[in-house]
């Protein structure tokens, strides 16, 4: 094949070379374990706190509140699952958004299992998530809060400032905890301001390696560990760090982190220069909100299943994802959340950008779908 | 809408005269550390300082956070600018304060009018805004004596002011305006509250270390780095002594009784410290003892050890117990860092039966058996410094400004390095007088890399070769920061090179003065674009002479470079 057009950046990215690099360095230069008390061990240690330093300098956080896991899955059933050992023996609800990733969401609906109460508040009519509506499901007995910041199937921008403010002045015991993973790097991700106790970051989604992420924990905030063992990570997350991985994902963190705003405006640029050329084609409607993360673009071919139309995306070497990827083409009810149903979520793609994303890489997606349409039966 | 933080002075209002000097020093503080967050304009009316952020996206919180913890300030707060219109004020108060408002029980207004010419008068003001607010927040009830909220409006002479939360500031002195000391700094909970309590006094810390590899690990070191780092947040630059102090320990282990071992360990520590101290005119040394906490604490032991002291100790810990001490260190942030457990100097070879009760003459007689002297003086000689900047890492590092390498040693590392990585190089120099360009050009392959060397050495050609504005020079003086700065700012720009390196300062042996003494000497350098101005205490050379000034100031610049270009 002789293009590709990868336009699948919110189930992975290509890991950049300043995160490749790193890796290979951590592993040639930074072999030690971070335990080890001689220098080879104090090396990789230093290495692992560079990494550290940037992440947290990234989302506004003091250093020694952010913890490595495997990735945001982990950070997610840490989060949970931490919280909910710490707090949940007086406090058994737990409050979260209709439209979480399956991390979460499987995650709470095994917490239901063992006895806890999980609230899940759906968008209203209108598709839109209300602070008031989140604020309204919590009361004295709820020990966490969970809500992604951008849904990773619409880009829709959930209102956690506004939510998690608004709960932490009604109910201050409340933990708030968010799903960073679509936001990081994309939208400007501040722990104070977002007013998060906690926060999953993913590094594969910021063009560095897979098996590494993190979850911030606010200084004071109890979260019991999921796995136990060497008391890595000050205990919270027992395994000997994957230093290399640890190290791409600071490498990237820090080559992104500086144009967070500009990628924006350009990604804007380029997502309105998109549903320029394809509003044209017959039975194509978008289901992403207007004011979404411009890096996610669901669209629907109505009348065609998107799991045919992207395998015919693919054979003109144009790479997209139906659904979640988490769910390898299960619909997982989250688009139905959104109103989204029908001919209209059997034939939703979701098209996902990143910053190296180009205008001759959207006409040729364009063209793609045009062609699709006519040809695609069924 | 407009938001700005407004800053409240403590004492350092009750001063008299000299208010004036403090008032500048807690400004020059305030913007020092609040450089790292963007533009800010200051300015003072009023006994009240505002702070307006100039850039678009400076995140307030972390501006108040920062202002909260400067010493000096008795309270701050984010306020909302209005304009000077009451309809405006009250539309403003609305959207401002709906989030502590709605749900808030009971409230109180309070008015400040300081420009006569408003209409309304205070009380007026708070009254009709009162009414308003209870019209528009249905759940608030007026208390005067007990509010849980209390909105403050200020009518300056530019604009209005509407606030609701006021922070306490962190109190205390300007840090600067007491003088400087030296910090004895080990790694535990208590040597960190101790620095931060003086600091509190207004007093400039220093700090000393001392490690005994193998004994001691580079994590412990990186321990005690970290806790200065933490520590800049309140006490602004922390000048870093590290001692090597293994082979002492290791001679009062061998010549000295056991049970001595831990006085006579402080005893030496003392006497180091104090020789660091003259050096870096520090007036006094703060410890971190407790009375009665470890065996070397006590009245007795303690008592031993200041009989080796010359200048003052000052212990702000002594009557604290170790629960308060720690409540301060979780306060500053110290705690999790100290408590992290690695062996620090004070814990080696320690006595199994230590001296409770010590008597001098018995100690001094211990001591007495072995020479100490030669090796108290290797330690002093040998000891590193690093500095460790508010908001930033250690930023000069040098291995002590007497131990600077020879300027033609370190212009042939640096010269040879340039060449390797294709870098060019310019320098504008006042009092060095073309010495850097001269020891450039002595490296044979420097018309690789050297582009300009030019010696602006009368304030004439600073401005007109360099463009350093007149009124720079007027306001700031020519031995200055801001002249340096804008000195390599222009040279940047004549030159064009990757490099630039300015010079101004005072090399003696006239000029100088209490404020800048001999050895002031402002190096500005814009290294691929990043710009800064070093000021290397060159005063504190022991060789004050013009020519070892010059000479040290150029050996500095060039340990500069090459501490940029190694990226070590």
């Amino acid at each position: 094949m002789s293009i590709l057009v990868y336009l699948d950046n919110a189930a992975t990215t290509k890991p950049c070379t300043e995160a490749v690099n790193a890796v290979t360095a951590a592993m040639t230069e930074h072999f030690g374990n971070p335990s080890s008390l001689h220098r080879a061990g104090l090396d990789a240690q230093l290495a692992v706190d560079g990494a550290r330093k940037i992440i947290a300098d990234s989302i506004g956080a003091d250093v020694n509140s952010v913890y490595f896991t495997s990735g945001a899955t982990e950070s997610n059933n840490l989060a949970l699952r931490g919280i909910s050992a710490a707090y949940g023996k007086k406090c058994r609800k737990i409050v979260i958004s209709a439209v979480e990733h399956a991390s979460v969401e499987e995650t709470a609906a095994d917490l239901e299992k063992k006895g806890f109460e999980i609230v899940r508040v759906s968008p209203r009519e209108d598709g839109r998530l209300y602070a008031a509506d989140f604020v309204n499901a919590c009361d004295e007995n709820t020990c966490m809060i969970s809500m992604m910041y951008v849904n990773n199937e619409t880009g829709y921008i959930l209102p956690v400032k506004e939510t998690f403010t608004a709960v932490k002045r009604r109910y201050p015991h409340i933990i708030t905890h968010s799903d960073c993973v679509q936001a990081y790097m994309k939208l400007p991700v501040k722990v104070n301001t977002l007013c998060a106790d906690l926060v999953s970051l993913s590094g594969h989604k910021i063009h560095a390696a897979k098996g590494v992420g993190v979850l911030y924990i606010k200084k004071g905030v109890r979260v019991l560990p999921v796995v136990t063992g060497g008391k890595q990570e000050k205990g919270i997350r027992s395994g000997t760090e994957s230093v290399p991985l640890i190290c791409g994902m600071g490498a990237a963190a820090e080559k992104l982190c500086p144009t967070i705003k500009e990628r924006y405006e350009r990604l804007s640029q380029l997502k309105a220069y998109m549903l320029d050329k394809i509003s044209g084609i017959e039975n194509v409607v978008v289901n992403s909100p207007e004011d979404a993360s411009p890096y996610v673009v669901n669209i629907s071919v109505v009348g065609k299943r998107s799991e045919i139309m992207l395998h015919f995306l693919e054979s003109k070497g144009i790479y997209v994802s139906s659904g979640s990827a988490c769910s390898k083409g299960q619909q997982s009810g989250v688009p139905a959340q959104f109103g989204i149903t029908g001919k209209r979520a059997d034939g939703a793609l979701r098209i996902s950008m990143s910053a190296e994303t180009d205008e001759n890489e959207i006409d040729l997606l364009a063209d793609a779908l045009a062609e699709g349409v006519e040809k695609v039966r069924g | 809408m407009k938001e700005i933080v407004l800053v409240k002075f403590g004492e350092i209002v009750l001063k008299g005269l000299n208010k004036k000097s403090f008032e500048d020093l807690l400004t020059k503080n305030i913007k020092r550390r609040l450089k790292s967050l963007g533009q800010f304009k200051l300015t003072s009316a009023q006994s009240t300082t505002y702070i307006t952020p100039l850039d678009e996206d400076i995140d307030l919180g972390e501006v108040v956070d920062r202002v909260s913890k400067i010493f000096g300030i008795a309270a701050l707060c984010r306020a909302c600018v209005c304009e000077k219109n009451f309809d405006d004020i009250c539309e403003k108060s609305y959207e401002y304060l709906d989030d502590v408002l709605s749900c808030a029980k009971t409230f109180k207004v309070n008015a400040k009018r300081s420009d006569k010419a408003f209409p309304m008068k205070s009380p007026e003001i708070c009254m009709e805004l009162g009414a308003k607010l209870l019209e528009k927040f249905p759940n608030l009830t007026v208390d005067v004596k007990n509010p849980e909220v209390t909105v403050t409006v200020e009518i300056r002479d530019e604009n209005a002011f509407v606030h609701a939360e006021k922070i306490k500031g962190a109190g205390g002195l300007p840090v600067g305006s007491s003088g400087k000391a030296l910090l004895l700094l080990s790694g535990g909970i208590d040597s960190p509250v101790a620095g931060w309590m003086m600091a509190k006094r207004g007093v400039h810390i220093a700090a000393i270390h001392y490690v005994s590899p193998p004994y001691t690990s580079d994590r412990a070191q990186l321990k005690v780095e970290q806790l200065c780092q933490k520590l800049t947040d309140w006490c602004g630059s922390i000048a870093f002594f590290c001692v090597p102090f293994t082979e002492l320990q290791e001679a009062i282990k061998d010549h000295c009784p056991e049970e001595y071992f831990t006085i006579i360990m402080r005893r030496l520590m003392m006497e180091i410290a104090q020789r660091i101290a003259a050096k870096d005119k520090c007036l006094a040394l703060i410890t971190g003892e407790s009375v009665g906490q470890v065996a070397s604490q006590t009245m007795a032991a303690i008592s031993c050890t200041d009989a080796v002291c010359r200048i003052p100790v000052f212990r702000p810990c002594i009557g604290m117990d170790k629960t308060e001490i720690i409540e301060i260190s979780r306060k500053i942030d110290t705690f999790e860092t100290s408590t992290l457990p690695y062996e620090d100097c004070c814990t080696v070879f320690t006595p199994r039966h230590p001296k409770v009760r010590p008597n001098l003459s018995d100690i001094e007689k211990a001591q007495n058996s072995f020479d100490f002297e030669p090796l108290i003086q290797k330690a002093v000689e040998n000891t590193e410094l690093k500095v460790f900047s508010d908001g930033g890492e250690a930023v000069a590092e040098n291995a002590g400004i007497n131990n600077l390498s020879t300027p033609e040693r370190m212009a042939e590392k640096t010269v040879k390095l340039l060449i390797e990585k294709g870098i060019t190089i310019s320098t504008a120099e006042s009092c060095t007088g073309g010495l850097i360009s001269e020891k450039i050009t002595s490296v044979s392959g420097a018309s690789a890399v050297f582009e300009l060397g030019i010696c602006t050495y009368s304030e004439r050609i600073k401005s007109e070769f360099l463009g350093v504005p007149a009124e720079t020079i007027e306001k700031y003086g020519v031995v200055s920061e801001e002249t340096a700065l804008s000195m390599v700012q222009g040279l940047k720009k004549c030159s064009g090179a990757d490099i630039c390196v300015s010079v101004t300062g005072i090399a003696g042996p006239s000029g100088g003065t209490e404020k800048q003494p001999v050895g002031t000497v402002y190096i500005g350098f814009d290294i691929c674009g990043r710009q800064s101005v070093h000021l290397p205490d060159l005063w504190n050379l022991a060789d004050k002479s013009r020519e070892n000034i010059r000479r040290s100031a150029a050996a500095y610049a060039f340990a500069v470079i090459e501490k940029e270009l190694t990226g070590r």
